[in-house]
């Protein structure tokens, strides 16, 4: 009789858990999402009013991305790195240029892209097309201004011995508070619970980043003044498919 | 005025389907919790509707099984497939829904969809 590991048993239960949970809470974002429009399709409804709905709208998008991202980390664990295909990093940035404003009605964003390859592929698959959108998605969000301006830059770089590419995004508005550096977050996912951190978001891109042989990086633009942040989500570079 | 079938296991989604599409001007014909039950209601009623909106993960009947039935009694149905799993898309499709919607999605595109059924209709 063969026996299973224990974390086997562990790992069936935290997948059934995550199933269940994911499936729970978009239900529940469908009714947040169609009342809230229920409220906004009121003719006489006052702008501050508006303007609240309009908020709460955003929120329920930003929760359902995060689900949906958990679900897709959880899906490539599963498949391996097989199912890795490569992904044109420059088409998955337009892509994630284009969805923000649904997730930031309120907010005007300005992207400038300052560098950007044509070339650019990347193993990653639907993964790294989350990461992407998520990393404008945490870009926006640390920013507090109702204006962002968002320098992207696609570069060749290195990680272990494998050749990559970075996608660096830079805002030098942003804020990053204590618990949103990268390094606290590599110290909670090396058993150091001691420290508290920060949006779900840095945490699901620093484990998928890792799982697809890449990383994220979150830190100011200038060390140590907590203004301004740079995120430089790097992957491995693939041939065009 | 078109009609709707809605097939949804959350009483609260069921509700909130019924309550958007009556104020839309839609007729809510029925409403069933799982696969099975939308089944027997279908075959039941001598007035089909126009639209069905489909769940997915349902007890006793997935909705994916549900879809397959009612296309085969009756391959002019429409099913408008919903579901928080979109890997499940190429599945509703393959056994005859005729879109998909991923939850969480806007109550207009769902209503844009069943507006182009109804004008082919």
């Amino acid at each position: 009789m063969t026996e299973s590991h224990p974390t086997q048993g562990i790992e069936r239960l935290s997948a059934v858990f995550m199933d269940l949970l994911s499936h729970d809470i978009l239900n529940n974002n469908q009714a947040v999402l169609s009342y809230l429009e229920l409220v906004l399709a009121n003719p006489d409804l006052n702008a501050k009013a508006r303007d609240y709905a309009e908020k709460a709208i955003s929120h329920v998008r930003t929760s359902t991305v995060l689900v949906e991202h958990a679900k897709n980390l959880m899906a490539a664990r599963t498949a391996g790195p097989n199912s890795f295909r490569p992904i044109d990093l420059m088409r998955s940035v337009m892509l994630a240029i284009k969805e923000l404003p649904r997730f930031f009605p309120a907010k005007q964003i300005r992207v400038r892209m300052v560098q950007g390859p044509t070339d650019a592929y990347v193993l990653g698959g639907a993964l790294a097309d989350d990461l992407v959108l998520n990393a404008f998605i945490d870009m926006v969000r640390t920013d507090p201004g109702d204006e962002v301006a968002i320098d992207v830059r696609i570069i060749k770089s290195e990680h272990g011995s494998k050749m990559c590419w970075s996608l660096v995004l830079s805002d030098p508005n942003t804020v990053l508070q204590p618990g949103m550096k990268s390094e606290e977050f590599s110290a909670l996912l090396s058993q150091d619970n001691s420290k508290m951190v920060k949006m779900a978001g840095f945490l699901f891109a620093g484990i998928a980043a890792h799982l697809l042989g890449g990383e994220f990086d979150a830190k100011e633009l200038a060390a140590g003044t907590g203004q301004g942040g740079e995120f430089a989500l790097t992957l491995v570079k693939a041939g065009k498919p | 005025m078109t009609s709707v079938l809605i097939v949804d296991d959350e009483l609260f989604i069921v509700e909130l389907y019924r309550d958007i599409l009556q104020l839309r001007g839609y007729k809510v014909m029925g409403t069933a919790f799982d696969g099975e039950e939308a089944l027997r209601k279908y075959n039941n009623s001598d007035d089909k509707p126009d639209v069905i909106i489909m769940d997915h993960r349902m007890p006793v009947m997935n909705g994916v099984d549900a879809t397959r039935e009612i296309i085969r009694l009756n391959p002019m149905q429409k099913v408008i497939f919903v579901s928080a799993d979109v890997l499940v898309e190429k599945e509703a499709r393959d056994a005859g829904a005729v879109d998909f919607l991923p939850k969480p999605f806007r109550m207009d595109d769902l209503i844009e969809k069943m507006e182009k059924i109804s004008r082919f209709h």
